[in-house]
């Protein structure tokens, strides 16, 4: 079976957004207490802090944002990168999810039952009919927000600026 | 009698639908509807006193937050629709249930997963009322008509530069020279984001004028970090807040940058 996605939107590719993860991402400390305390504000607790200075000398311009964002019940909440380029596209990178649900990899067909797992955006689900994001891998290392978001930091290399924060 | 491959089709439908027990009260039900990030639809079905519900703890209108979501009104009033019209239920806390008068057989769970997957689709509705790809050119098309100086151009595009692979262009520029007050106008959180870096670019490249303008529609939810940006590097004055039918704000504004535009 073939399926074909037909978009006008650029693809992305796994050595550009290898770039993009890696690149290091200062964040104040004040940032970082936004992002952990979900329940102050925001509809479905979700805030987000934009980095828009990190790519202003890197080849792929745009802006980066971190958000964090929490549901109604405690296995429901997820913290991710999101890269916007300078047309307005904007990638979800990657994004650490609670195990609220279950998950299926389309094109490899393994599934995630109700385990914590981290989405990855990759040019192969971006060139399929799938969600740019919809491989995930299952992950041991956390089990709540706060602990999704430090796991995060050391995925896409969040350099605190200041006091240490994690 | 049914050939090899219908034999295994059937015993793979029935193996994608699944009953797992949560908690005496709670069971998640699991299909082979999925989200097109792979993340299944939720169904839980309860039984608590007596009454038998199907439920999505909340996850329908939650996933649409793994995206870049702007919750507007008009959003909310289109998720409201979804759920409404198929006469089932959402709470102040988005959470969708449908109450049974007895224990939920396929046909309700049938129902219900269409209301579930038909919340993804408000993700595509415009969060505004007034449409966001028409507030830019409202927003240009009033106020070109209020300036006198026919030194305008819209969609102005930065001149190129051979450092740069990207692209940048101001919606409106006014004047030139020592007089230029580029004009941005943004309904989304990534034409506010666009309209910094092309303001960055036009510093880095010298053409610092410090008299832009970033109008915002005021029924769009932009998040205070991204106006800060701008409002950072193009000063305190220079966003304003203008909602597409009313363009006195900005008028006012390019006023007192000296623009010159036709008596009110």
């Amino acid at each position: 079976m073939s399926r074909t996605r037909h978009t006008a939107r650029p693809v992305l590719d796994d050595s550009i957004i290898t770039g993009l993860i890696n690149i290091p991402k200062p964040v104040s400390s004040g940032d970082w207490q936004r992002l952990r305390d979900t329940t102050a504000d925001g509809f479905f607790g979700r805030h987000r802090i934009g980095l828009a200075d990190v790519l202003d000398r890197h080849p792929t311009r745009g802006t980066l944002t971190i958000y964090t964002r929490v549901g109604h019940t405690p296995d429901d909440y997820s913290t991710g990168v999101t890269f916007t380029s300078l047309d307005g596209d904007t990638y979800p990178l990657i994004r650490c999810n609670g195990p609220s649900h279950r998950h299926r990899n389309q094109i490899e067909g393994d599934r995630i039952i109700r385990r914590s797992h981290v989405h990855r955006l990759t040019g192969r689900y971006q060139q399929s009919r799938f969600k740019d994001d919809g491989y995930a891998q299952p992950s041991n290392e956390f089990a709540n927000l706060t602990e999704a978001l430090a796991h995060l930091a050391a995925l896409v290399n969040v350099t605190p600026v200041g006091t240490l924060f994690l | 009698m049914t050939s090899g491959p219908l034999d295994h089709l059937i015993e793979a439908l029935c193996e994608s639908f699944t009953v797992d027990r949560l908690d005496d009260t709670r069971w998640s039900i699991g299909t082979p509807l999925l989200y097109n990030d792979g993340d299944g639809l939720p169904v839980i079905a309860s039984c608590v006193d007596g009454q038998w519900r199907l439920s999505d703890n909340g996850y329908a209108t939650s996933h649409l937050f793994f995206d870049d979501f702007d919750h507007t009104p008009a959003r909310e009033d289109a998720l409201r629709r979804v759920v409404e019209r198929q006469r089932m239920m959402m709470d102040d806390k988005f959470v969708i249930t449908c109450e049974l008068n007895g224990p939920p057989d396929p046909y309700d769970i049938g129902d219900f997963l269409q209301v579930v997957a038909q919340i993804q689709g408000v993700a595509y509705a415009s969060p505004t009322v007034e449409r966001e790809s028409n507030y830019r050119t409202i927003m240009r098309e009033t106020v070109t008509a209020a300036l006198t100086d026919p030194d305008f151009e819209e969609n102005w595009p930065l001149p190129e530069s051979p450092q740069r692979r990207a692209s940048y262009s101001v919606d409106l520029r006014i004047g030139s020279g020592p007089d230029l007050v580029p004009t941005f106008f943004a309904s989304t959180i990534a034409h506010v984001r666009y309209s910094t870096l092309t303001w960055v670019e036009l510093l880095e490249r010298g053409i610092d004028t410090g008299r832009p303008v970033l109008a915002i529609n005021g029924h769009a939810k932009i998040p205070g970090n991204d106006i800060m940006a701008f409002r950072d590097r193009a000063g305190d004055d220079a966003v304003i807040t203008a909602s597409a039918g009313d363009v006195r704000p900005v008028l006012r504004v390019l006023a007192e940058r000296g623009v010159p535009l036709v008596a009110a």
